[in-house]
């Protein structure tokens, strides 16, 4: 398989499913694709034959897994959740059969119910990579309550989207 | 459960609120694939960061060339130094792109602080809001305690004023028959009759004070004369049994007793109800 068209459809199924993983292995964004890229490459080397959308998916996360693992260990850095077992498993269930599509919309609405100290809080951490020093100077707060205010904000933000899920019976867990 | 699930919440969390999306590699990868054994062709970050595997390639070459110009000499060192002139303009703009980035990094941060602190003024001013319409509710809070504390004696007191008047209707009517009977000499058939209207007064005062205190507006005036009024009407009805010698010896007891058929009203109020706070302190 792998050749022309088929590859193509591929790439376009699983391409942000697979980056998805890599992220939620510890990847940077930046790594992720890269790592991604190194996946697809990976896959049309040496071609498998694809049975089912479950053991495609789990055939990819297994390559993605096995290229963050070679990189990390080359670079001489942490492998982080690359290493354990059965990783690829827990995520897939975690993430449900659209990859964590759902959950990612669900999260975008869910901050439109945050706080502005909260929300302030998750876009310094996550869009401007701010420290936690950073973000408690910047709230007049200390370190400890701007730890407090962010977990208090991703547990409202967790609670929201079960919330979500159990209201239209799309659970992943 | 899960015990990657914070790790994975985070991820996902990250990717919502980042907004961050993985590149587009497929072309990319064809081209990879379709150059065979090119070199590796790095995906491009959405920021337009370098990948980590270009700075590696850069390092390799700029040490190929140091390792070159040592080799062919002094002759060679003008054309080595060429080759590690030319990764030096890239190294210049990356760091004076570094130090934009700085920048805008500290501009980021200024203006987080600076809604930091329009978020800070907002909640100080919620938090005053909050604390008038606090103190509000205190002093209502204050006035309710003051009001039961008021019913919660009001309704002592009443309690003990009726229990007062069970113990003076039994007392007063044996005491003040015996007293009549004594200084008037009455007959049987005359101390079964006074028994009778003696019986009547005691009642009808203990009505008129249970009464005072199921009244929406309690009428002390009103009680203090209907009471006044059942004595003098028992006073005339005991005196009406008597005949003309025993009237004189009525009037006579009742100038000097200081029985509750003498006194009047006065004699219905406890002498001391809760502490001296006695509604009835009009009467006397």
């Amino acid at each position: 398989m792998a050749e022309g068209r088929d590859f193509e459809v591929l790439v376009r199924t699983w391409q942000t499913g697979i980056w998805r993983f890599l992220r939620a292995l510890g990847c940077a964004s930046a790594e992720a694709d890269d790592l991604t890229q190194e996946t697809f490459l990976e896959v049309l080397r040496r071609p498998f034959e694809q049975r089912s959308e479950q053991s495609t998916g789990a055939y990819l996360r297994l390559v993605a897994r096995h290229q963050m693992l070679m990189a990390r260990r080359k670079q001489g850095r942490e492998v982080g959740l690359a290493e354990a077992e059965g990783i690829e498993e827990r995520w897939a269930e975690f993430a449900g059969q659209d990859e964590g599509d759902s959950r990612v919309e669900a999260l975008k609405e869910c901050m439109k119910s945050l706080d502005e100290r909260e929300k302030l809080a998750l876009e310094m951490r996550y869009k401007r990579d701010s420290s936690r020093e950073e973000i408690a100077r910047a709230l007049s707060m200390s370190d400890g309550g701007a730890k407090n205010l962010m977990e208090r904000a991703r547990e409202k933000l967790k609670r929201c989207v079960e919330l979500r899920e159990r209201k239209l019976g799309t659970g992943n867990e | 459960m899960n015990e990657h699930h914070e790790q994975f919440w985070d991820a996902l969390i990250s990717e919502a609120v980042s907004g961050d999306k993985p590149a587009y590699v497929l072309s990319r990868i064809q081209a990879r694939a379709s150059a065979g054994a090119a070199p590796h062709v790095p995906a491009q970050a959405p920021t337009g960061r370098r990948a980590p595997t270009t700075r590696r390639w850069k390092v390799a070459r700029i040490l190929g060339a140091l390792m070159l110009s040592v080799a062919l000499g002094a002759v060679s060192a003008v054309a080595a130094t060429r080759v590690i002139d030319q990764p030096q303009a890239p190294a210049t703009t990356a760091s004076l792109r570094k130090e934009v980035d700085k920048v805008d990094s500290r501009i980021a941060l200024l203006d987080a602080a600076q809604k930091g602190r329009e978020i800070q003024v907002r909640t100080l001013e919620e938090r005053v809001a909050w604390l008038q319409r606090n103190s509000e509710t205190n002093v209502e809070v204050m006035e309710r305690v003051m009001r039961e504390r008021d019913e919660r004696r009001d309704a002592q007191h009443k309690e003990r004023h009726l229990a007062f008047i069970e113990k003076f209707r039994a007392r007063e009517r044996e005491q003040t028959l015996a007293s009549l009977d004594k200084n008037v000499k009455l007959t049987a058939e005359q101390k079964s009759e006074a028994g009778k209207l003696l019986d009547q007064w005691v009642g009808s005062g203990a009505a008129y004070i249970s009464g005072y205190y199921r009244g929406h507006r309690r009428d002390t005036h009103g009680t203090r004369e209907k009471l006044d009024e059942v004595t003098a009407q028992t006073r005339d009805g005991l005196r009406a049994l008597l005949d003309s010698r025993q009237q004189l010896a009525f009037d006579d007891w009742i100038a000097r007793s200081n029985s509750a058929l003498a006194r009047g009203s006065e004699s219905w109020v406890p002498a001391a109800v809760d502490n001296g706070a006695d509604p009835f302190a009009d009467w006397r």
